[in-house]
């Protein structure tokens, strides 16, 4: 796995980009409250009209697509509070290590036939807070993103392991305070990222993929999550060739204890 | 008897949206924009059930929930509002340390059905 620890190339960048994305995420939030109370207004009275319509006629026709148009800006202010929600809706412990031995089938599922899975998980019991939910879709979506450097070949790796770091030795680039940190690092054998893409990588609507499908919050989705559970996300270039993405989150003080 | 509501929302169409549900559901309604009558209003229509909105322009909604605790309120509480998780739980701990009424959150956009399932509740 990659060693954040060693590496400090682009510092100042990252540091920059997160502390640019946190100021988005608050902007994105207020935004999301206001735009909610409109469409509260909106669709609620709409669903009022077409209960008194006739459903064969045109205006009821209309309202359909105007319902269609409404709903699509409803998921989306729901994609948007992937990135900028400020906390766990429904924070619970879990074993990070049982919790993607489980998900593996559906890791799996994601990638291309051609791609081996591996897992590499920590012996000694780990144990973190989080949404299961938002935790599962930011694991899904690292392994989008390694699935989309890889094609149709190569090998994945999924390790979950502990670092504890110090004051001194803080990730590049990272909002974190010394601490225990479960470690969930995807590695891929893939394209590799161009310094320039990985500092746009946790930009909301970024993206390099053709796939329609994968596009829109993709990687800043990871780094809300990641933020709302008081850890980072770090991005690094595996030797021979492709990414290892680590997703850091605080080892519950039980744990510690 | 029906049972009574009273709906605070700055947004009169949605209040309306709410009057129309509530009252297809059986509830007498009031509906008011604005915060600074609610106390008032509250005491004189001795409500069963409030629609709340959160956050206000002019008056905080927590503000009014830790006045409904302090009066000793039992109507069951609907808070409603588009994305405040800060003030959402900071209402829903003051309402439920207060009285012990209860208290449903509901996050905009809200279906009919939704808001029927909570009016009925």
């Amino acid at each position: 796995m990659h060693d954040p620890i060693a590496d400090t190339t682009g510092t100042d960048d990252l540091q920059a980009e997160s502390n640019e994305l946190s100021a988005v995420a608050r902007f994105a939030r207020h935004v999301v409250h206001d735009f909610n109370n409109v469409l509260g207004t909106a669709l609620g009275n709409l669903e009022l009209a077409q209960t008194t319509l006739d459903k064969s006629s045109d205006s009821s026709g209309y309202l359909v697509k105007v319902d269609r148009a409404l709903g699509r800006a409803a998921a989306l202010t729901d994609e948007l509070l992937l990135f900028a929600a400020d906390r766990p809706a429904h924070p619970a412990a879990a074993d990070p290590a049982a919790f993607i031995r489980q998900l593996k089938p559906k890791i799996s599922a994601r990638l291309a036939p051609g791609i081996a899975v591996e897992l590499r998980l920590s012996g000694g019991e780990l144990s973190v807070e989080v949404d299961a939910a938002d935790f599962e879709s930011a694991v899904l979506r690292l392994v989008d993103n390694a699935g989309d450097a890889m094609g149709e070949e190569g090998q994945l790796r999924i390790s979950v392991e502990k670092h504890v770091l110090d004051g001194r030795d803080l990730p590049a680039g990272q909002s974190l305070s010394p601490g225990s940190y479960v470690v969930v690092a995807v590695t891929d054998n893939g394209t590799g990222m161009t310094e320039e893409i990985r500092s746009r990588a946790l930009s909301p609507f970024f993206s390099t993929r053709r796939r329609s499908d994968r596009r829109g919050l993709g990687l800043s989705a990871v780094f809300g999550f990641a933020m709302r559970h008081r850890g980072g996300v770090d991005f690094a270039p595996r030797t021979g060739g492709g990414t290892c993405a680590s997703l850091y989150l605080p080892c519950r003080k039980v744990e510690e204890e | 008897m029906r049972q009574r509501l009273l709906v605070l929302d700055d947004d009169p169409d949605f209040g309306s949206f709410v009057r129309k549900v509530a009252e297809d559901a059986g509830y007498e309604v009031t509906v008011l924009e604005d915060a600074h009558a609610f106390k008032r209003v509250y005491q004189q229509f001795a409500p069963h059930r409030i629609v709340l909105d959160v956050v206000m322009p002019e008056i905080d909604g927590i503000e009014i929930m830790k006045w409904l605790a302090s009066v000793g309120n039992t109507a069951s509480v609907i808070l409603v509002s588009g994305y405040s998780p800060h003030y959402m739980k900071a209402a829903e701990l003051i309402a439920k340390s207060g009285t012990g009424a209860e208290v449903t959150v509901l996050v905009k956009p809200i279906s009919i059905s939704d808001l029927t399932q909570a009016l009925n509740n």
